[in-house]
């Protein structure tokens, strides 16, 4: 916190930070490729039915 | 103009009938007597009729085509009013300004209006139906609202609801009905620009193609779903198409529909659904889906990786050829003769018109939301056993911290994804039940203008209609305008755990800082209630603990 806000007890509580990025990489989370396959497979299927209903007519 | 105004009771079945024949009605109009109908079902025991009123929607289709008619046509509208109460005692103050102060007073009364046009094949042009009093039965949840003024005999009134017009179909389809109705929810909740009917067909149309003139006035009969999305760009929406693949004739989708539509009413955006012709007809239909009627808990077996979606039983959506907050059953089973469609069988593709800046859809960050949750879990003694210097002791296992949460793991919690305002997410969770580390950390922290909130509970914590007695024990934020595959996920927050990865702001380089937090203090949390800026309506008493299952405060 910068100064001008009280420091709050709990701000220093079990708290990590990391910029290093050699650590940075170690414990930053990445999607994992089962994740990766699911969004691909959203947007494939996004773009296959939209090819089928660009004519579909509401009225 | 003079413009007469009649009163009247609405106290018996009479009463009705002779309300039918002040507003001329000789012709049977569906969505007319669903308006008549809803409003009797909330409590209407009294009306207000201005015989003449201008309405600015339809003085812009009047100019625009009906004043090039051979036919004469009206410019006049009437509207009419509709309270809880009679107000025949207006007509026995003494002076004008009595007569407005008192109609004033009746704002707890009022429950809405329907301006009629001067056409009789298409008369309703706008109606609003106090949305609070819809949502009395606790199983209906109508999640997109907004205040609508009116003034009427120099009293200002107000309603908070969701538009309602009938399309005329000398000048358009439902299609163009259901992009205005949208439309004017933006215009009044998010400043959106004004668009009459003729300024969304001037937009749908440009640039013009064959399909669209096999009717005249072209686009007068139906729209493609191009259409739709050019006018709602002109609208300055950012539309994403979500649609099924048809196989013989039936809708298959990637995810089920009901999944889709509930992430955005979630997110307080009206959804546009395109339905398969039903009753003979040679073209689809276009509703717009506003709420959705709700169970009282979930019913197992569940899907795999559930959503809060399981919950709902119908969409409640605004047809303007048959009424207002129609019941469209989610499900084939539950179909019925009172609706001809169902989202199962019948939806062909939904509009959902995002906001700008946002590139990333709720189905993307939901996703993203899940994983994080399944590795942070995964992860969490390594992150825990780090964190052991700053919490001066030893920090308990995590799992000891929330067993059921941890017992569930990632693939038995229950997802609700939404989009919102970054800093009404961090307005919210400052004012949650979330540990004081959390907040500490959160404070602080810079977000994007929206950001997609993923809230994971266990089922048993959805149980029941009152809000307060629900509960979160994970979320995770994605930043909206983030990247689908890196860096777009800003908090994941566990039992025992949070983390925050943000910017380094001392860096003269773009480089990342990862934060995390570890505790032994875990306790659910209240969701996100639409329309709520904090959670002192479900402020317990002093003693009580934040995970009792009774709340004293009803939603």
């Amino acid at each position: 916190m910068d100064n001008g806000i009280k420091k709050l007890p709990e701000e220093q509580i079990g708290r990590v930070e990391i910029d290093d990025p050699t650590e940075f990489e170690q414990f930053t989370l990445r999607p994992s490729k089962k994740a990766v396959d699911e969004i691909e497979r959203l947007e494939e299927s996004a773009l296959m039915a939209e090819q089928r209903l660009g004519m579909f007519l509401v009225g | 103009m003079q413009a007469p105004i009649n009163l009247g009771a609405l106290a018996s079945e009479e009463d009705w009938l002779a309300l039918c024949r002040l507003l001329g009605l000789t012709e049977d109009v569906p969505v007319l007597n669903d308006l008549l109908a809803t409003f009797r079902g909330i409590g209407a025991r009294g009306f207000l009729y201005e015989e003449a009123y201008i309405d600015r929607d339809f003085s812009a289709v009047y100019s625009a085509f009906y004043a090039s008619l051979f036919h004469p046509y009206l410019k006049y509208c009437t509207r009419l009013h509709f309270f809880t109460e009679d107000l025949s005692d207006l007509g026995a103050q003494a002076t004008a300004e009595a007569v407005s102060r008192r109609l004033e007073e009746k704002q707890s009364a009022y429950l809405g209006f329907v301006v009629l046009r001067p056409v009789r094949h298409a008369p309703v042009g706008i109606a609003v139906v106090a949305s609070q009093k819809i949502a009395s039965n606790p199983a209906r949840q109508i999640d997109i609202r907004a205040n609508y003024d009116v003034h009427v005999l120099g009293a200002d009134l107000e309603v908070e609801g969701f538009p309602l017009t009938q399309q005329d179909t000398r000048v358009g389809a439902c299609a163009q009905a259901a992009i205005w109705m949208a439309g004017r929810h933006f215009h009044r909740h998010h400043g959106g620009p004004w668009f009459s009917m003729p300024d969304i067909n001037e937009a749908a149309l440009k640039p013009a193609d064959n399909m669209i003139s096999r009717s005249l006035p072209a686009g007068s009969e139906f729209l493609t779903p191009d259409n739709i999305v050019r006018a709602l760009r002109a609208m300055d929406r950012h539309p994403v198409v979500h649609a099924a693949k048809l196989d013989n004739g039936k809708t298959v989708w990637v995810r089920p529909p009901h999944e889709i539509v509930s992430r955005y009413l979630d997110s307080g955006i009206p959804v546009i659904l395109g339905l398969l012709p039903r009753d003979g007809a040679t073209v689809g239909h276009a509703v717009v889906a506003i709420g959705r009627e709700i169970r009282k808990e979930l019913v197992q077996p569940l899907p795999e990786a559930p959503t809060w979606a399981e919950m709902a039983t119908h969409l409640l959506v605004n047809d303007d050829q048959r009424g207002t907050h129609c019941r469209l059953p989610i499900r084939a089973g539950d179909r019925s003769e009172a609706y001809p469609w169902t989202l199962e069988e019948d939806a062909v593709y939904a509009i959902v018109p995002l906001p700008a800046k946002v590139y990333m859809t709720g189905e993307v960050a939901e996703t993203l939301s899940r994983d994080y949750v399944e590795a942070i879990i995964a992860r969490a003694p390594e992150y825990r056993q780090r964190a052991q210097a700053a919490a001066g002791g030893v920090l308990r296992d995590i799992t000891t911290t929330d067993p059921s949460f941890f017992a569930a793991g990632a693939g038995g919690l229950v997802a609700r994804t939404y989009l919102t305002y970054g800093w009404k997410y961090k307005r919210r969770m400052l004012r949650n039940r979330l540990p004081a580390a959390f907040k500490a950390e959160l404070i602080s922290k810079q977000l994007p203008r929206y950001v997609w909130v993923t809230e994971l509970s266990l089922p048993d914590d959805l149980k029941g209609y009152n809000v307060c007695d629900r509960k979160v024990r994970a979320h995770v934020v994605v930043d909206a305008t983030g990247s689908r595959f890196w860096d777009s996920v800003l908090v994941v927050q566990i039992p025992g755990l949070s983390m925050f990865w943000t910017f380094n702001a001392a860096s003269t380089i773009a480089t990342r800082r990862l934060i995390w937090r570890a505790t032994d203090e875990a306790k659910p949390f209240l969701p996100k209630v639409r329309g709520w800026r904090d959670y002192d309506a479900c402020a317990l008493p002093e003693g009580l603990p934040a995970n009792a299952t009774e709340s004293p405060q009803k939603a």
